[in-house]
């Protein structure tokens, strides 16, 4: 593993916020299948449904969480291999858990 | 030869803002997969990170154009719930439900689509940052132009499971 550069880190950072959204994203979509106050919660705008909050909350996740590693970076630098590793996992459960059949297991469709 | 309204925005999400979005991502690949030094003069490299940042800045504007006006604007017709008698034709979601041979076309399609599109303009935005702020280096940097390109790749795939399947449900239960 090796540390990556300053220019790289600001690009770790976003690469590590989109994982972070991604996953916030499944995370919700089960969170709605499975727990009904949850689903109220999400459906804010009712013409949406649920859809509404999943994807609002999600892309605040993205967002803040890229500001906040910013800041938290903005002096230090990240090891690439872990940033990407990280990014990918992040990313790849995102995928996952939006996938029916799987977010189907937590409640009665 | 007449288009409603809503038929005109479902084109514009599909086939105008997604359409695109796919142009873009295999822009993207392509792109980003042959800016190397042993490719391009120091002059070449200085043009082409300027394209490549247009490029991937109008794949993640066209991204967050499709899932934007997919969900607030295309989705909330395809969702509308019919009236007493009303003909289920005008009501995409719940003629794919009335019949089992079509109810998983909102089922699993449809509930596929609507979700795995988001991390399409998570990754198109962070690919379009990350190229951005390491400039003409980037020219030189394998592991980073490897890792980019994987998770365009991804994003492609994901975008391509909403792009299909739009086809087919449209294709099915058109909003109309």
């Amino acid at each position: 593993m090796s540390q990556s550069t300053k220019n790289e880190t600001k690009a770790l950072i976003s690469l590590i916020a989109c994982g972070i959204g991604s996953l916030t994203l499944g995370i919700l979509i089960c969170a709605a299948e499975e727990n009904g106050v949850v689903k109220s919660f999400l459906n804010f705008y009712n013409p949406v449904g649920p859809l509404a909050g999943k994807t609002t909350f999600a892309v605040v996740a993205y967002v803040v969480s890229w500001f906040i590693l910013s800041q938290v970076y903005s002096q230090k630098t990240l090891d690439f291999g872990k940033a990407i590793k990280t990014t990918f996992v992040l990313i790849g459960l995102g995928i996952v858990l939006s996938f029916p059949p799987v977010f189907m297991m937590f409640g009665s469709h | 030869m007449e288009i409603s309204f809503k038929e005109l925005w479902t084109v514009a999400h599909g086939m105008g803002f997604g359409g695109n979005l796919f142009a873009c991502l295999r822009g993207a690949i392509a792109g980003i997969y042959s800016f190397r030094p042993e490719l391009t003069t120091h002059a070449g490299i200085k043009e082409r990170i300027t394209r490549l940042n247009i490029g991937l800045s109008l794949m993640a504007i066209m991204s967050w154009l499709t899932v934007i006006s997919g969900t607030w604007i295309v989705y909330i017709w395809y969702r509308a719930k019919p009236g007493e008698g009303a003909d289920l034709m005008e009501f995409p979601r719940y003629f794919l439900l009335s019949k089992p041979s079509t109810k998983e076309w909102h089922e699993f399609g449809m509930e596929w689509k609507e979700h795995v599109a988001w991390i399409v303009p998570f990754i198109a935005t962070s690919v379009a940052y990350s190229v951005y702020s390491v400039g003409e280096e980037l020219a030189k940097n394998d592991r980073l132009k490897k890792a980019l390109l994987w998770l365009i790749l991804i994003s492609f795939c994901c975008a391509a499971v909403p792009g299909v399947f739009g086809a087919f449900i449209n294709k099915i239960a058109a909003t109309r």
